[in-house]
């Protein structure tokens, strides 16, 4: 329930104050939002099973997003920020969709 | 409790869908298990789900309207820029027919002071001839008319890789054809090209006296009618074009014409060279 209120507080927020990215952290952007999604879906899926723990949530929500923003970084001072964006999004979303179906069977139990 | 990674997770991609489930999670939850009286306010745990979920709307609604935005942006820079060459294409139409204009006027004044003496007369004739040669004039006369266009590849415009198009060289080895057939003024798409006119390419248009012509192109030369097109047809730009034609489907015509019209070429500044000797 506060999750979804959350939710709705962030999304109402950012659609209403519009803040606009700096033009050198645009790339992470998109990469931060996976990162984001991927520590949620694993506290709503702790939160199913059970073993919810608030501080692990925060923890590694700031972990993702940093982390994935920092890598994606390093890739750009290489040269490979393009195909290191590519590899942490296919991890997160492997992540995600592990994740999503463990939920889905807590949810409807199938 | 440590917890290991899943037993049968081998590769690494197999290791990933395995462990989505942070292990942290599982850890605490043992440590909660052990030491149960260690809790922490309920206003703080609240606090600690609701930021980060709270950070997460707020990104999604960023990278949404990003996204969002971007794309109008792109289109109206290119319809503003397309909107600035038009305008600009206008107003040099627009100043090349004053310069004719005034060409004009300065040709009545010139040949109405030269027509006073002999000398001056003989000056005028030099003169028109020589104009013909720069350029300086619009002239009238039997020719050739060739037109060349990109061709258009048996697979449509998809399997398109521009070895198909007309190139800047191509027109370039064509109007030097016609010039080594014995053209005496040449244009194209009605722009007259001179011994200083460039014919370059800008990205993927041509552009002739450094403004923009349009596919398809007519070239139209004013020479010998008798003898221009054999010698054009069988000269190097002639034989060029065929190979074109015969290798990449690009258009090639060629047709005779009883009277061209040419018109005056645009700029004929001479930048550096100044008249040796007293004047």
């Amino acid at each position: 329930m506060i999750a979804a209120i959350g939710l709705f507080i962030g999304v109402l927020a950012g659609l209403l104050v519009q803040p606009t990215v700096p033009l050198w952290l645009q790339p992470y952007l998109p990469i931060a939002v996976v990162a984001a999604l991927d520590a949620v879906f694993g506290g709503l899926r702790a939160w199913f099973e059970g073993v919810f723990d608030d501080k692990v949530f925060v923890v590694s929500f700031v972990a993702n997003v940093v982390i994935a923003a920092f890598v994606v970084f390093l890739g750009d001072q290489l040269g490979v920020g393009g195909q290191l964006s590519t590899g942490v999004v296919v991890v997160f979303g492997i992540r995600i969709f592990a994740n999503a179906a463990a939920i889905r069977r807590h949810i409807f139990h199938a | 409790m440590a917890v290991l990674p899943a037993r049968g997770a081998v590769t690494l991609l197999e290791s990933i869908s395995a462990d989505a489930l942070d292990p942290a999670y599982t850890e605490a939850a043992g440590h909660r298990s052990e030491r149960p009286s260690q809790r922490r306010p309920a206003a703080l745990r609240t606090a600690e789900i609701m930021l980060p979920i709270i950070v997460l709307g707020l990104l999604l609604a960023t990278a949404l309207a990003q996204t969002r935005r971007s794309v109008p942006d792109l289109a109206k820079e290119r319809r503003a820029l397309a909107l600035r060459i038009e305008e600009r294409t206008t107003r040099t139409d627009a100043l090349l027919k004053e310069v004719e204009l005034l060409r004009s006027q300065v040709a009545a004044a010139q040949s109405s002071g030269l027509s006073i003496s002999d000398a001056g007369r003989e000056k005028a004739r030099e003169l028109s001839r020589l104009e013909l040669a720069a350029g300086a004039v619009p002239v009238t006369g039997p020719g050739l008319r060739v037109v060349v266009d990109d061709g258009t590849t048996s697979a449509g415009d998809q399997a398109q890789d521009g070895s198909e198009r007309v190139l800047d060289t191509d027109l370039q080895r064509l109007v030097n054809g016609l010039w080594a057939a014995g053209a005496e003024a040449v244009s194209i798409n009605g722009q007259r090209v001179t011994g200083t006119t460039a014919i370059r390419s800008a990205g993927s248009a041509i552009t002739v006296g450094f403004r923009p012509v349009g596919r398809p192109y007519a070239v139209e030369a004013v020479g010998d009618p008798d003898e221009i097109e054999a010698k054009f047809v069988d000269g190097p730009g002639g034989r060029w074009f065929r190979t074109l034609q015969d290798n990449y489907g690009i258009v090639f015509r060629v047709s005779g014409e009883r009277s061209l019209r040419i018109p005056a070429a645009g700029g004929l500044d001479v930048r550096y060279a100044r008249v040796d000797g007293p004047q």
